[in-house]
């Protein structure tokens, strides 16, 4: 296969991920990630295999009445089997308390081929704003760091 | 190469321009322009990848935070030249803190240099300037 059709795999697994939030639907969420995937949040323990990590999401969303997800296409570098990937986000969230939040950030992701598909081996949020939707929280911009592996 | 592959490399050409400007990261972002590239942001063109980039930082300089959105709208590919056409959103804040939103459309020249696809020209349409809640001029798409 070649690197492109790999690229674009990749990138529809990012619109994928997306779709799930966006239509709430746990196992079309679920499906984009490896089964001993790893999702860092900035806790500080990272939330580790595909079905704890379901778990914490469907709590997650079960907070907010709504979340649109956007996902950019993203850069998307392959290497054989295994992949890295950035994808900008930005996210319209209404809260439990019916606060509107705008929240913007990157994904720093690591990918993997399994039952030779491309899944979400790891993802790594860096948020870069979130606060009111008129940007009057503090932005906090772009901060460099390794992706964990 | 096909088409197709020349397409998405574009494509992909935009998002590392992007990912370059939301990471400050002048030698990636320069690393997307032609060395003759040209930047028609405005009355005067910028010639030259070097003076481009000096451009460029001087610019990212006022802007603590910069957020730069791309969303793909047309690529069409000639050989080792293409047309490309991109939709974007800036968020940017200013030294005193204030934010503001710049919504345009880059119509760009690309060639291939070196078995890579970079841009020869960009040339940036604003068509909406001001504050984030869009409260300000719209100023809309331009009819040539």
């Amino acid at each position: 296969m070649a690197v492109i059709d790999d690229q674009i795999e990749i990138q529809t697994l990012a619109q994928t991920y997306a779709h799930g939030v966006m239509t709430r639907d746990a196992d079309i969420w679920a499906s984009t990630w490896a089964s001993d995937g790893v999702w860092y949040l900035g806790t500080p323990d990272p939330i580790q295999g595909r079905d704890t990590i379901v778990q914490v999401w469907k709590g997650a969303m079960g907070g907010y009445p709504v979340v649109l997800h956007i996902v950019q296409p993203g850069v998307i570098d392959v290497d054989g089997d295994t992949a890295v990937a950035r994808f900008y986000i930005h996210e319209s969230i209404v809260t439990g308390d019916g606060d509107q939040i705008y929240n913007m950030g990157v994904y720093n992701d690591t990918l993997k081929k399994e039952d030779g598909a491309w899944k979400f081996a790891s993802r790594e949020f860096r948020s870069m704003y979130r606060g009111p939707a008129d940007l009057s929280g503090s932005l906090d911009g772009y901060h460099a760091y390794t992706v964990n592996s | 190469m096909s088409a197709t592959d020349d397409k998405f490399e574009i494509q992909t050409l935009t998002q590392r321009y992007a990912d370059a400007v939301m990471r400050h990261d002048a030698d990636d972002w320069g690393a997307c322009w032609s060395v003759n590239g040209k930047w028609n942001l405005g009355p005067q063109a910028i010639e030259g990848r070097e003076a481009i980039v000096t451009a460029w930082s001087g610019m990212m300089a006022g802007f603590p935070f910069a957020a730069f959105l791309v969303q793909p709208a047309m690529v069409e590919v000639d050989g080792d030249t293409a047309k490309s056409r991109t939709y974007v959103q800036e968020t940017l804040q200013q030294a005193d803190g204030t934010a503001f939103r710049v919504i345009g459309v880059y119509n760009d020249d690309c060639v291939r240099e070196d078995g890579k696809w970079v841009f020869a020209e960009r040339n940036y349409t604003v068509l909406y300037q001001g504050p984030v809640d869009l409260s300000g001029d719209v100023i809309g798409y331009p009819k040539d």
